[in-house]
């Protein structure tokens, strides 16, 4: 990844977060150019601040959330991926990740 | 839902409205029986280019709104909701006054109950700047003179003040750039259902209206506005049903070709680099309701000052909180000082969302736009 690329990466706090953190403590290497915003469930995210992170100059944003089903609070992954699915009607220049939800730890080691 | 014919038995009423006054006649009756405490209506100022929201509580008042004004394109939806919420009246709305109304009643900010809708089919407005240019050039007439206009078989025909009559067809008038605006081009919700009645010329006899029944409430009305004596109904014969049909299925065809010559035209990036960050196009919008907690007027969405607003922001929190909502009443596109494009931009992601859900904005009968539901699917 070029390095002078920022990336926002708004992170579950029960999932990809952890995943994150557990990266960290396992002393693997990722990419120092994603800036982790922890937030305590991705059904928290809204669409603005999405916009907020490209207008303070972000190249890309990066949300992480848990699998279909298992959300922490029953049903808050279903509501971001709905207002995903939105964002990427909005975006049309801005690449918008349409991969399917996967394992936050895989995620960290690609 | 049932069809009726309908015309006025007053006289007057019947001379100042468009095709028998029925319109008038409903709004009189609903004044004098105090259903209502006002009825919300377009009154013309100075010509036919000018027309101005009045809201009127004396029923002798109602001759000055009779008619149609194609040239003077106003919004009713926020004005109910901004300035009579409190009251009970009546309005007369075009199909997008009526989406926005409905968008509104689902996030409670118009009250049902109070409010009566007389729908009026709608075949698109024309910008009065444009507008009395276009006369000038294509009509040879003075836009002064002009006493009163319709749109018609797909012509635009004007009326003079010595009694004659010119047409030419929309087709012609489109194509050199005038003719209607562009939102009422590509718009092809024609009959607004979700009023209470919807009433327009289409498939009626000379000096009738045509009246579309939807509910429970709009079949009081012309009960009563009957029993009052001041309604006179008749059953439509089946053609006159089919021919209003017909009229409304070619509109809507025509409205989809253009829908699809026209989406992919703009460039969302490349016109939103002119917006200047006004705020017009959010203080106009029917839908956005918030004013002063918009989460825009948060000093984290405020630009530096001094510098070229990056409009990122602005245009997308905007798309993100109400473009699956867009009724395409085209207030935005009036407003912007830059000619942004924005209700065809706005207007485009409503027919996206519209192919994933099937949500169509006041049209659709789901109590809530999707997006918000709770339930555990993916779109």
């Amino acid at each position: 990844m070029a390095d002078d690329l920022k990336i926002v990466g708004l992170l579950c706090n029960w999932c990809c977060y952890g995943g994150a953190d557990t990266a960290g403590t396992a002393r693997m290497q990722y990419p120092s150019n994603v800036r982790i915003i922890r937030v305590m469930c991705s059904g928290r995210i809204s669409p603005s601040m999405i916009f907020k992170a490209f207008q303070e100059g972000a190249d890309g944003v990066f949300v992480g959330g848990c699998h279909i089903g298992d959300c922490h609070y029953d049903a808050g992954n279903y509501k971001w991926s709905r207002r995903s699915n939105m964002n990427g009607f909005q975006l049309p220049k801005v690449k918008n990740s349409k991969q399917p939800w996967k394992n936050s730890i895989k995620l960290f080691q690609s | 839902m049932s069809y009726v014919l309908a015309k006025s038995q007053n006289e007057d009423i019947h001379k100042a409205g468009e095709c028998g006054g029925a319109v008038t006649s409903i709004l009189k009756y609903l004044l004098d029986e105090e259903i209502v405490d006002g009825v919300l209506a377009i009154s013309p100022c100075d010509d036919v280019y000018d027309g101005i929201p009045t809201f009127v509580t004396n029923s002798e008042d109602l001759m000055k709104t009779a008619g149609s004004y194609h040239c003077a394109p106003t919004m009713i939806g926020d004005l109910v909701q901004k300035y009579l919420y409190d009251k009970k009246v009546a309005v007369t709305a075009k199909p997008c006054d009526m989406r926005a109304i409905e968008e509104l009643i689902i996030r409670h900010k118009i009250n049902k109950d109070n409010i009566y809708v007389i729908g009026l089919n709608c075949g698109g407005t024309v910008p009065p700047v444009a507008g009395r240019k276009m006369i000038d050039l294509f009509y040879e007439a003075d836009p002064d003179d002009v006493v009163s206009e319709e749109i018609d078989k797909g012509q635009f025909i004007i009326e003079l003040a010595d009694g004659s009559e010119e047409a030419v067809k929309i087709h012609d008038l489109e194509n050199e750039g005038y003719g209607r605006r562009t939102n009422c081009q590509r718009c092809d919700v024609k009959i607004p259902r979700k009023a209470n009645i919807a009433c327009g010329n289409w498939g009626a006899e000379d000096g009738w209206t045509f009246i579309e029944i939807n509910d429970e409430k709009g079949q009081e009305m012309i009960d009563g506005a009957k029993k009052a004596g001041i309604l006179e109904t008749k059953n439509p014969a089946d053609p006159a049903v089919e021919g209003r049909k017909k009229v409304e299925g070619i509109m809507i065809k025509m409205a989809n070709k253009i829908q699809d010559k026209m989406y992919p035209t703009v460039n969302e990036m490349d016109d939103w680099n002119r917006c200047i960050s006004c705020y017009a196009c959010r203080d106009v919008c029917p839908i956005c309701w918030c004013y002063e907690n918009c989460e825009l007027n948060k000093p984290f969405f405020k630009d530096e000052q001094n510098v070229p607003p990056t409009p990122i922001a602005f245009q997308g929190v905007r798309l993100s909180h109400m473009s699956f909502s867009c009724v395409d009443c085209g207030q935005c596109d009036d407003v912007c000082p830059m000619d942004i494009p924005v209700s065809l931009i706005f207007d485009k992601l409503q027919k996206k969302y519209y192919n994933r859900t099937g949500y169509v904005a006041g049209v659709s009968d789901d109590v809530k736009p999707p997006l918000y539901s709770p339930e555990k699917t993916e779109l």
